[in-house]
């Protein structure tokens, strides 16, 4: 390599360099010191709150051999978990795999009702949720909004109705309409309402307004510009929604029957309070099974929707 | 445009105005299916407008339990208690 001897192409004045290394050094040094306190200061208050949380507790436990010592409660609790999940899973054996199957799944045609009372419980409130959310969507989005205190009124209706969740909708409901799936589909509707009311005005508010201003221009009322100008630009995505919360109320529907909504979940309960713990297992299979197909069909649909969509356009 | 050109067009090419006869029966009998079947669900899960109008009259009463009582603040409500009549009845 050939060194550069020509005043003109010198490395400029040491001094600058000089200043300029002192206080790049500087500011490295203060943003590790702050970086440093920062971290200590995350890992005291992490500290603080697993204690407050009980997660250094110690107190006394049952051994397996029946006597009593004093224990950390996560470490001895873990185990316990694991025996919980074990009573859960039933024997199977390879030489009596059918009748252990059957065994397993022994109250298989009352739950197979129950599934599609489960099934039908969230199509209704999907249904009903997805008529409420719709037309609310519209008045809650601000850029569709006729005037401010529409705005106001349905976007804390909608928050009212998503904040309950759907379980304690489902407990008062009980109480209100008697025990029975039209509790159930009463409360996963309202709660559905809130969450996709939410969801729709907020793709309401991202679309493009032109169309809107076009349909005003040609002498539209407000409710010509929505259908016109809105609803076309933002199906596709209220119907991928749709699709998800009917998957999410399938799964809360299956669980509501524990307060006496209908559905599955008061199988669960039964199972619980008879310790018939393979029970559980059998349950969640059914439910994951059901889930999973749900998931599989909607995506196949929403391809095909949006499939559809694209070769009109 | 009028109305004729319009209609010419549509005699034209129909199936830019609407669908082919076959995806219009698909998109009906899904309608009717999707109908039927919440038709079926409100009998079978006993939907009736006198369980939903009672069912609303208990909701307003749950809903009235969730505001705390009232409670007397003045002492005109209060000194009612010192009268004979009210303190007879009470402790009958």
């Amino acid at each position: 390599m050939a060194v550069i001897t020509d005043p003109a192409f010198a490395p400029p004045a040491n001094a600058k360099i000089d200043a300029f290394e002192a206080e790049f050094s500087e500011a490295r040094k203060s943003s590790r010191r702050a970086w440093l306190v920062g971290s200590v200061l995350f890992f005291i208050v992490f500290i603080v709150t697993s204690w407050l949380g009980d997660f250094f507790r110690v107190t006394q436990m049952t051994m397996p051999d029946g006597s009593r010592e004093w224990r950390w409660v996560i470490p001895a609790g873990i185990p316990r978990l694991g025996e919980f999940i074990s009573k859960t899973i039933p024997e199977l054996h390879w030489d009596t795999l059918g009748a252990d199957i059957a065994n397993w799944f022994w109250r298989w045609q009352i739950w197979l009702k129950l599934l599609f009372e489960t099934i039908l419980i969230a199509y209704m409130a999907t249904v009903l949720g997805v008529i409420g959310g719709f037309l609310l969507s519209f008045p809650a989005a601000r850029n569709l909004a006729p005037n401010k205190w529409a705005l106001w009124i349905t976007r804390r209706y909608l928050e009212i109705a998503r904040t309950v969740p759907d379980l304690v909708w489902a407990l008062i409901f009980v109480f209100c309409f008697s025990v029975g799936p039209m509790a159930g589909v009463l409360a996963i509707a309202l709660h559905s309402t809130g969450a996709l009311g939410k969801l729709y005005s907020e793709v309401n508010e991202n679309i493009d307004m032109r169309p809107l201003e076009g349909v005003k221009a040609a002498g539209g009322t407000w409710f010509d510009q929505i259908r016109y100008g809105a609803v076309p630009q933002v199906m596709p995505n209220i119907i991928s929604y749709t699709l998800l919360r009917f998957e999410i109320n399938v799964r809360a529907s299956s669980i509501i029957g524990y307060v006496g909504a209908g559905g599955l979940g008061a199988e669960f309960r039964v199972a619980m309070s008879f310790q018939e713990y393979t029970d559980l297992s059998a349950l969640f299979v059914i439910i994951f099974v059901t889930v999973m197909i749900i998931d599989y069909g909607s995506e196949k649909l929403r391809h095909r929707i949006i499939g559809m969509e694209g070769v009109r356009a | 445009m009028t109305p004729d050109q319009i209609n010419a067009a549509m005699k034209r090419v129909p199936l830019a105005f609407r669908d082919p006869p076959a995806v219009r029966l698909r998109k009906t009998a899904l309608r009717v299916f999707m109908v039927g079947l919440f038709v079926y669900c409100l009998v079978a899960f006993n939907f009736s407008p006198e369980r939903i109008w009672t069912g609303l009259g208990r909701l307003g009463t749950v809903v009235s339990f969730m505001f705390p009582p009232y409670i007397w603040t003045t002492w005109a409500e209060f000194s009612e208690i010192l009268n004979g009549e009210r303190f007879a009845e009470a402790i009958q």
